[in-house]
């Protein structure tokens, strides 16, 4: 009898829509429920201006710094339920809820570690450090940023915040979904003319 | 740039072992690199780094206490140095502050406004500015010595909320007042924040590397023996140019003195079957005092060497082999400290109680011992016992033999018997150096004939108990002899040679003279003529020599004398027999005796007394005169009258 063996969740998401399909769309559908509140609720997190007026989008400029635009935020800010690569080590994930755009990643992580030092214009070419004219800038960019909020997950302003307002409601019930479906599936395995092993 | 995410449901893909293995070794690398943030001691690496910087914060942490004190001191504050630092290292602990930034602020403070109190009343008013506003610790104080020593330019570029009116205007007190108004609580504050706290933690652990460092400096000041940080520099350096070569050292002292050490190891073994057990321990434990006293001069050195590598070295690039190092020396000193203790306390057991064993906890080899001591103790005993048994009995019977002979050589002396013979044979040899007349030599002679039989016959029965064929065959030819000489000598038929040699044969050499021998020879020869009918033509006369008298007869008093007396008469030589001898016997003897024809008036008896020798027979002896008197009726001489009567 063959056995499928599934090792995390790409297996079992590949499992499910082999041979579970349905499975697989409940699953998903659960855990796009679970992840939409926190998603709804980063987006609203978002200011709809500039918390400071130098990062406004402007309507020329050389610059690489990112310019601070709401929608974009907004737009980056959401969930997906396929399973993610397995990282580096080895770990993967089921969903995940994400802030991909770059003024996004700033105003939600921005902070965090303090500002950068501060090495002037002169300052040569190495990250992680300010080259800025006010030598200030770094300190008074994140004072012009509300404070981090500390969550499980992470600390920022935007979706780790609203996960934080969560209290693991979503988590909770992305987990449900999917030992719901583990259990469906493994219930409809053994049954069937495959054995498995999840 | 990483983007913000929040996964959901993440699961460990063990979908390969390789990446497990990456997915554990990153782990382990976020792991190490969180324990060096947080100085946490994860390997041996680890943890010679943190000594590393230990000793340096230890080293530039008294430095700059010492140069802190020096200020004061220039100042005039320094009977205040370790109050000053004691207050410096209480705000360090509040306010997580570091005292490496709290000294500087404090002695400018110190040397601006000459005052302890002052010092720490700005230094505190600097922390809360510094809090609130972000500002340097330093700038902060910088800005107040300055504004202390009337300059408040500084003071202003702070932003601390004093305008440039107040600061023209106002004198120090004033401003400070209001800075403290302002800023009052900002320190405390800033240290309860979560990055305060960490702070804190940082500062305790920063002191824990000073603590730590000042104790391994003072540990590496007692192993090199230096007295001060600069001596102990210099030799570190020193060190730090054969440090290699002095571990090499170590190993291969450990390495050259391998085979010491099995050795002890077999002795060890080997004394535990042999009862020399305390010879051998003794030996044992002075082996490994001269080997632990060799150990303790390279463990010293090698450590500091060990120690001065890791300053030398590239502690990046070398700390694993320095920890390698120094682990291999850790190993090795701590085998050599647990052979060291273990052997110390046998050692100092066997000094205290003579035994070995108890201490070493090997009790059951102290009995062991004592067990086989006695058995042979016991054993060599046994031994005494039987071989003394021996050596007595060799003795006893050396004795024994001793004795034996000292009887053999007693017997002749202690033999009653023997000597009575003996003293027979004096005496008679004795008198027969007195001897007078013939009668006498034969009598003498009788007896040393049956003093030689006696003795004869002792020899004999001495010869048949020893069981000597040889000497009981010569004694009985010998006894034959002499019996054959007895008989001889009783019945009067031996021939002169014969006498003559048993008498040199009996008679004591010494006593024996030429004199006598002619005495009794001729003596014996006028009985043996006698016996055949001759007469003796040499006999020497008893009476003496007849050639002595004029016409060589005796006198008749002589005779009579003779006759008196019992003897013969001898024949007067060239008298034809005339004159004595048996033709003229009678009349002599019977001249004497009364009724002879020699005038001598019959009809008187005559006793006659013969004396003859011990142990006659009485019956021999009368037949024989019976027989002188028939032989006296045949000549004529005398006439029986049937009466028994003999008239001569």
């Amino acid at each position: 009898m063959p056995v499928i063996e599934m090792r995390g969740n790409v297996d079992l998401r590949k499992a499910l829509r082999r041979f579970a399909p349905d499975l697989e769309k409940q699953l998903r559908k659960d855990l796009a429920n679970a992840m939409k509140p926190v998603v709804t609720k980063a987006r609203g997190f978002v200011p709809a201006d500039a918390p400071m007026s130098g990062w406004a989008a402007r309507a020329f400029s050389e610059g690489k710094f990112p310019t601070y635009s709401a929608s974009t935020i907004k737009s980056g800010i959401t969930f997906t339920t396929i399973p993610g690569k397995v990282n580096p080590y080895g770990f993967s994930s089921m969903a995940k809820i994400n802030n991909k755009s770059a003024a996004g990643a700033i105003y939600e992580t921005a902070g965090r570690n303090g500002p950068q030092p501060w090495v002037g214009p002169k300052g040569g070419s190495s990250k992680g450090v300010s080259r800025s004219v006010n030598p200030e800038a770094g300190a008074q960019f994140i004072e012009n940023l509300p404070a981090l909020t500390s969550s499980l997950k992470g600390r920022g302003r935007l979706i780790f915040k609203a996960w934080a307002q969560d209290q693991g409601k979503a988590e909770g019930a992305a987990l449900t979904a999917i030992d719901k479906v583990t259990k469906l599936f493994n219930a409809k395995i053994s049954a069937g003319p495959l054995s498995k092993a999840a | 740039m990483a983007l913000p995410v929040i996964s959901i449901g993440t699961k460990l893909d063990a979908k390969g072992f390789k990446q497990a293995e990456t997915a554990t070794d990153k782990l382990g690398k976020s792991v190490n690199s969180l324990g060096k943030k947080l100085g946490l001691a994860l390997s041996v690496g680890a943890v010679l780094a943190f000594g590393k910087a230990a000793v340096r914060a230890a080293a530039e942490d008294e430095k700059a206490q010492k140069q802190l004190a020096l200020a004061l001191k220039n100042v005039g504050l320094g009977r205040d140095v370790a109050a000053s630092e004691a207050y410096i290292q209480k705000l360090s602990t509040e306010f997580g502050v570091v005292d490496d930034q709290l000294r500087p602020a404090y002695q400018a403070l110190a040397v601006a406004t000459g005052d302890t109190a002052q010092s720490q009343k700005l230094l505190m008013l600097a922390l809360d500015i510094s809090a609130s506003t972000g500002k340097e610790l330093s700038t902060v104080t910088g800005a107040l010595s300055k504004a202390y020593l009337g300059n408040n330019t500084a003071l202003g570029k702070l932003g601390v909320g004093i305008s440039k009116a107040d600061l023209k205007a106002g004198n120090f007190n004033d401003i400070v007042n209001q800075l403290a108004k302002t800023f009052k609580g900002a320190a405390s504050a800033s240290a309860d924040t979560f990055s305060g706290k960490m702070a804190k933690l940082s500062v305790s652990i920063d002191n824990a590397k000073e603590t730590l460092g000042k104790g391994l400096i003072d540990s590496f000041m007692i192993l090199t023996a230096s007295t001060s940080i600069e001596e102990l520099q210099v030799k570190i350096e020193e060190f730090a140019t054969s440090a290699s070569e002095n571990f090499k050292k170590l190993a291969g002292f450990l390495k050259e003195n391998e085979t010491l050490i099995k050795s002890i190891l077999a002795i060890l073994a080997a004394t535990y079957v042999s009862t020399k057990i305390l010879t051998g321990v003794a030996a044992t434990i002075t082996a490994i005092k001269l080997l632990n006293d060799t150990y303790k001069i390279l463990r010293a050195t090698a450590l500091a060497t060990a120690i001065a590598e890791m300053f030398a070295l590239n502690p990046y690039g070398a700390a694993f082999m320095v920890a390698g190092m120094v682990a291999l020396i850790g190993i090795t000193i701590k085998g050599v400290d647990a052979l060291t203790d273990a052997w110390g306390k046998a050692d100092a057991a066997k000094n205290k109680a003579l035994d070995p064993f108890a201490a070493a906890g090997q009790g059951h080899l102290r009995e062991l011992e004592s067990r086989y001591n006695n058995a042979a103790l016991k054993e060599n005993k046994k031994l005494t016992a039987e071989e003394l048994k021996k050596l007595s009995a060799k003795r006893l019977q050396l004795a024994i033999d001793k004795a034996r002979l000292a009887l053999g050589k007693g017997e002749d002396v202690f033999d009653i018997q023997k000597i009575q013979l003996a003293a027979a044979t004096v005496n008679t040899a004795r008198q027969l150096g007195e001897v007078t007349n013939q009668a006498q030599l034969l009598q003498i002679t009788n007896d040393l004939a049956r003093l030689r039989v006696k003795q004869s016959m002792s020899d004999l029965e001495d010869a048949i108990a020893a069981k000597d064929i040889v000497a009981i065959q010569a004694g009985t030819a010998k006894l034959n002899k002499d019996l054959l000489i007895l008989s001889a000598l009783t019945n009067q038929k031996l021939k002169l040679v014969e006498i003559e040699s048993i008498l040199k044969d009996i008679a004591p050499k010494d006593l024996i003279s030429i004199s006598n021998l002619e005495k009794a020879i001729a003596l014996l020869k006028v009985i043996a003529d006698m016996e055949s009918g001759k007469m003796p033509t040499h006999a020497a006369p008893i009476l003496g020599d007849p050639n002595a008298s004029p016409k060589g007869f005796p006198t008749d008093a002589a005779i009579n004398d003779a006759l008196a007396k019992g003897s013969f008469v001898p024949v007067v030589p060239g008298t034809g027999g005339v004159y004595g001898g048996s033709g003229r016997a009678g009349d002599y003897a019977s001249s004497g005796f009364p009724g002879s024809a020699m005038g001598y008036s019959t009809g008187n008896n005559v006793n006659i007394t013969i004396n003859a020798g011990l142990g006659t027979d009485p019956e021999e002896l009368a037949r024989v005169v019976e027989n002188v008197f028939n032989q006296s009726g045949q000549r004529g001489t005398s006439t029986n009258r049937d009466s028994g009567v003999y008239v001569l």
